[in-house]
């Protein structure tokens, strides 16, 4: 019979493998930290909730991360009621740590590339970060539940806008999740 | 930066970011969670037992019809809870669109129960105001608190139905945008 300390270690070790990707797509449906710290707790006690599900899937990362898309989602429900205008800290944390100036450029370009990534659509928000991830179109539709051609069809206009508001360098205006032009 | 033509460039800076610009991965956190949990499933259990009661003393007291709408709607309550709680466990064998159906209905459901609560209230209102004129009497101070509070109830029931309105809409039309047939 399955302990409290085997699920325990069993989730440590999930997090281990797979944590990172799970706080990535949590920061990319969240800007307030604070707010997105607790996403992440969500995220990790529905992983605990899921349990032995998660070595007995197919696909364990497409699971988990089918789990945390769900998460996020379900967050940005709640946020619609308390919708949240704080500025990343991003900035702080690069002028803090970088003392070399090719750190400093990367630092900068992964937050240009946070927030143009938090700038799409939410239906391109998530099949994009998703690829960022390495998951495949039918990967992706198996997390989205939808088929991998509308996965790849939402993925060629979102790669268009994220390549422009990178070009761009700036985002100025949080793009509303609204339907693209025809 | 061109995402076109830097693809996998670009997938590593992702992946690179929490060792650089993004904040600190937090570390799990389970046991304070379960226990909030734990503690919010108890004090809905003890209110719902506790309107249980309340029905059963108004019927035993003769208030036949209060005390079966009182069990009805604490019933209504209940299942609308585990409803929500049931879909939080299921979530985890469903993907995006399936939990978004789910989602829709359970909002759907807490509009209408916001909604039938607000009637209620008002019901009750209506009630109290008929018995007053029919008393023929001005309105001592315990029934100016009961007034108070009942249009007290109405204002916040009424807010209540306005912020659960407005979530099914806003979800609703989140779902339809990423569903199959949503716009690409």
């Amino acid at each position: 019979m399955r302990t409290a300390r085997d699920t325990r270690e069993s989730l440590t070790s999930v997090l281990d493998e797979h944590g990172d990707m799970v706080w990535r797509i949590v920061l990319a449906h969240e800007h307030n930290p604070a707010v997105a710290e607790e996403l992440y707790q969500e995220v990790c006690l529905a992983l605990w909730r899921a349990g032995e599900k998660i070595q007995l899937a197919e696909n364990p990362g497409a699971y988990i991360a089918r789990i945390a898309t769900n998460q996020a989602f379900s967050h940005i429900r709640r946020e619609v009621a308390q919708p949240t205008t704080v500025q990343s800290p991003l900035a702080d944390a690069a002028s803090e740590d970088a003392l070399l100036e090719d750190t400093l450029g990367r630092y900068q370009q992964q937050r240009q590339l946070l927030d143009a990534v938090r700038q799409l659509p939410l239906n391109w928000r998530l099949p994009i970060t998703l690829t960022l991830e390495g998951f495949k179109p039918q990967e992706i539709a198996y997390v989205m539940g939808i088929s991998a051609n509308t996965v790849s069809l939402r993925l060629t206009r979102a790669r268009r806008t994220l390549s422009q508001l990178l070009s761009n360098e700036a985002a100025p205006h949080r793009m509303k999740d609204q339907e693209p032009s025809q | 930066m061109n995402l076109a033509d830097n693809d996998q460039a670009i997938a590593d800076l992702w992946r690179s970011m929490p060792e650089g610009a993004a904040p600190k991965r937090p570390s799990m956190e389970l046991r304070r969670r379960r226990r909030r949990q734990l503690g919010i499933m108890w004090v809905e259990v003890l209110v719902g037992l506790g309107g249980v009661a309340l029905a059963c003393a108004l019927m035993l007291q003769g208030s036949l019809g209060l005390g079966l709408a009182t069990l009805f709607y604490c019933l209504f309550v209940g299942l609308l809870g585990l409803r929500a709680r049931r879909g939080n466990i299921n979530a985890l064998d469903l993907n995006l669109a399936e939990q978004m159906q789910v989602t829709v209905a359970t909002l759907r459901a807490k509009r209408n129960y916001e909604t039938a609560s607000a009637l209620i209230w008002v019901a009750a209102l209506s009630y109290f105001l008929v018995l007053t004129m029919l008393r023929g009497e001005s309105l001592e101070l315990p029934g100016q608190f009961i007034l108070a509070g009942l249009i007290l109830a109405i204002a916040v029931q009424s807010w209540r139905t306005v912020r659960a309105r407005r979530r099914w809409s806003e979800f609703t039309r989140r779902a339809e945008l990423l569903s199959e047939d949503g716009a690409g």
